[in-house]
């Protein structure tokens, strides 16, 4: 199993588009696949059409709840979807009364090793403990961020915070996302793109925008459009440099 | 109803959106005993988008309880892809997987969505012949049980039929899962004709006999043999034990035939059963010399293969061929009026208790003379005697109240157990011994050798502690209860039966 964690400080990156069409591709491609939203606003559940549920308080605070039994099919054989009210409600109260909280994600997503080959995990912004635990569980992270200067500035801060922590090996690679040929500072970074980014830019295309109007994944509405395009093309590139890094 | 006739009665629930449908093409693999069949199960190999993929069944429901995607062939069960080995290799044991219904067709599938537009449920249905109603097969969404659970409620109510895709495959061939077992089951009735009920089981061990040549010819797995050698000596057995239920020279000649095949069939068996208890064996030596017994295993391997060509050579035979068709001709005539022996005339149940009554007391004869110091070979006999008893006894059971002669065919094959593990363990040793012999003239290694050494050590240890629990399992079977139980069933006020 390989978890890949989808992540940035900065919100609004077109982090849920990367994670939920990333899931989506590589289900399709036979993978057995999970996308854990981890993001309380619930963006890749919102896109599945799961409605969160409302468990009583008490039930909740004990953390009853594996992860096993939480997660729901979505529309799309293969993939698999663990719901945000799911995360909010056992991963904030659980990183508290823990021993070593950072490795408390890895251990909720070991029972699930045999049951998926790829488990996408959609972070929330900012850094806090629920992103150290990302950081532990990952296998590789996936960093979409805007050709701008300051969002080149937020991945400094990214790659700093890691430097600092015992994380092994774990690849850090950044995705231009969002981007726009109109624009003369997208323009720049893309020419002069940062370490280790993925050939694949993800362009700033409409087709991102409807999948909230449509509730599915950009390649089941407009297959043939940029979007869906570079979505394949990055997913052939992940996969890729994940055979290569992880071995 | 048609399933465009269901999918409109399910519309006032869901949302119902057909999506394209698919071919299915694959086989239903079971054991030749039908393991998985008789534990519920199913197990599907079809290729979907170029891949192989397995997929075990709950066989009434059809619902998946494991996936997986190989390219292997199914097989034994230590070749099988994970999680399939864990899950089926207790069942199977020592029999091969074997290709047993092949199914090809189409499937409509329907998503039945949720008011949010989301998908809750899969669909898979076909169309039945005999204007049945359609098949259907609830593929439940992980986290959407509930709604499942709403959909079989419904299906019911509709009288759609949820049918094993297995059975309905194998009726359409005219056939019924669980067709082979080797064990018996008869219906006899007890004042049907000695001769003609004789007959009657014996066909059936023939058919067994039968069953089992091909399996033995191509090695499939061991238990072909084993079922078949099974077969050879409940015949024998009937056939000395009703012997005069059959006109006497018909008896010796097909007793000496079945006694050939016993014999021919023997050396091949025990290579199976070293080679079956090879891992057990090797278990119970230090870790140290576990790898000193691979030239063993060669050793066992081989001789196993050249005996099994040997036996296939025999089972290809005209002695062979023709003692079956033989047979078969003498086990479907009609009895000649002319020449009756003395008892086919009577009633079965007559024979069988007399017989019965007449092995136990052997049994008991032979199990009260043997005391801590006898020889082996008095265990042997009355094991052979306890045999004979239970083949009778199984052979006659339906004549006798279940609850009562289930009871006793119980006690006698515990007590048979703690003989056979016995002369077994005997019987390994001794062969071990004269194997290890000719290993050392072939210049096996020391390590090897002082393995096998030990191996002996350890068999003969273990049969004396065996000899030490005779007496008590011997208490056991002849306990009160069991005597009375014998004499009540089985002794008969009638003494002429001859035999």
């Amino acid at each position: 199993m390989t978890i890949i964690g989808v992540y940035n400080i900065k919100g609004g990156v077109g982090k849920t588009a990367t994670a939920v069409n990333l899931s989506y591709l590589s289900a399709k491609a036979g993978l057995r696949t999970l996308l854990w939203d981890l993001d309380p606003q619930g963006a890749s559940t919102f896109y599945f059409r799961v409605k969160p549920k409302i468990k009583g308080p008490k039930k909740l605070a004990r953390g009853e709840r594996d992860a096993g039994e939480a997660i729901k099919a979505t529309d799309y054989e293969g993939l698999d979807l663990l719901p945000a009210d799911f995360s909010f409600r056992n991963l904030d109260l659980l990183l508290e009364d823990q021993k070593k909280p950072a490795g408390r994600l890895r251990k909720l997503i070991k029972p699930l090793e045999d049951e998926y080959d790829r488990i996408y995990l959609d972070c929330p912004p900012s850094i806090s403990l629920v992103s150290e635990n990302v950081f532990l569980a990952s296998s590789a992270l996936v960093v979409p961020i805007i050709p701008t200067t300051l969002s080149l500035r937020t991945l400094g801060q990214i790659t700093e915070f890691l430097a600092g922590r015992e994380l092994g090996e774990m690849p850090v690679w950044p995705l231009l996302s969002m981007a726009d040929r109109r624009k003369r500072m997208h323009m720049a970074v893309l020419e002069h793109p940062p370490a280790n980014a993925f050939e694949t830019v993800i362009p700033y295309a409409s087709d991102v925008e409807r999948m909230g109007e449509y509730l599915q994944p950009v390649a089941e509405f407009s297959a043939a459009g940029p979007a869906a395009q570079a979505y394949q093309a990055l997913w052939q590139e992940l996969e890729h440099r994940l055979a290569l890094a992880i071995t | 109803m048609t399933p465009d006739d269901l999918i409109r009665t399910l519309a006032e629930r869901w949302a119902v959106q057909e999506v394209p449908g698919r071919k299915v093409e694959g086989v239903y693999f079971d054991t030749f005993d039908w393991r998985l069949y008789r534990e519920g199960l199913a197990l599907f190999v079809g290729r979907e988008g170029g891949e192989q993929v397995w997929s075990l069944m709950e066989r009434q429901s059809g619902r998946i309880l494991a996936v997986c995607r190989n390219d292997g062939e199914p097989g034994m069960a230590s070749s099988l892809p994970e999680p399939m080995g864990s899950r089926l290799g207790p069942l199977m044991e020592m029999r091969r997987l074997l290709p047993q219904v092949p199914v090809a067709g189409d499937l409509r599938l329907f998503s039945l969505l949720n008011e949010d537009g989301k998908t809750v449920l899969r669909l898979e249905c076909q169309e039945s012949p005999a204007n049945l109603p359609p098949l259907v097969r609830i593929l439940p969404l992980r986290g959407y049980e509930d709604e499942a659970l709403a959909l079989e409620q419904r299906l019911r109510e509709e009288g759609a039929r949820e049918v094993c895709p297995l059975d309905e495959a194998l009726a359409a061939l005219g056939r019924r899962g669980g067709d082979y077992s080797s064990k018996l089951n008869f219906a006899l009735q007890p004042h049907e004709r000695a001769d003609l009920a004789a007959k009657h089981i014996l066909l059936h061990l023939l058919g067994t006999i039968e069953a089992n040549v091909e399996g033995v010819c191509n090695d499939t797995d061991s238990e072909f043999l084993h079922d078949l050698r099974v077969a050879v000596r409940r015949t024998r057995s009937a056939l000395t034990q009703m012997k005069a239920v059959f006109e006497a020279g018909a008896v010796e000649r097909y007793k000496a035939e079945f006694a050939w095949l016993g014999q021919v069939t023997g050396p091949a068996r025990d290579w199976d059963v070293f080679l079956l208890k090879f891992e057990d064996y090797s278990a119970n030596l230090p870790s140290g010399f576990r790898e000193a017994l691979a030239p063993f295993h060669r050793y066992l391997e081989q001789h196993q293969a050249s005996d099994y060509r040997l036996l296939a050579d025999h089972l290809r035979s005209g002695r062979f061929r023709s003692l079956l068709q033989e047979w078969r001709g003498f086990l479907e005539s009609q009895p000649s009026a002319a020449t009756t022996p003395a008892n086919a005339g009577l009633s079965v149940k007559e024979v069988a208790s007399a017989r019965i009554h007449k092995m136990y007391r052997r049994v008991m004869r032979e199990g009260r003379a043997i005391g801590d110091e006898s020889p082996a070979a008095e265990l042997h006999e009355l094991r052979k005697s306890c045999k004979k008893l239970r083949y009778l006894m199984e052979f006659f059971q339906s004549l006798y109240p279940a609850g009562r002669i289930g009871g006793l065919i119980k006690a006698l094959k515990t007590l048979l157990d703690k003989l056979g593990d016995h002369q077994d363990l005997q019987v390994q040793a001794g062969k071990l011994e004269a194997m290890a012999g000719e290993m050392r003239r072939s210049r096996a290694g020391t390590q090897t050798l002082l393995a096998m050494g030990m191996l002996i050590g350890e068999l003969s240890q273990r049969q004396r502690a065996e000899r030490v629990h005779f007496s008590a399992a011997f208490a056991q079977f002849s306990q009160e209860r069991n005597r009375e139980l014998f004499r009540e069933l089985f002794r008969s006020n009638k003494e002429e039966v001859s035999g």
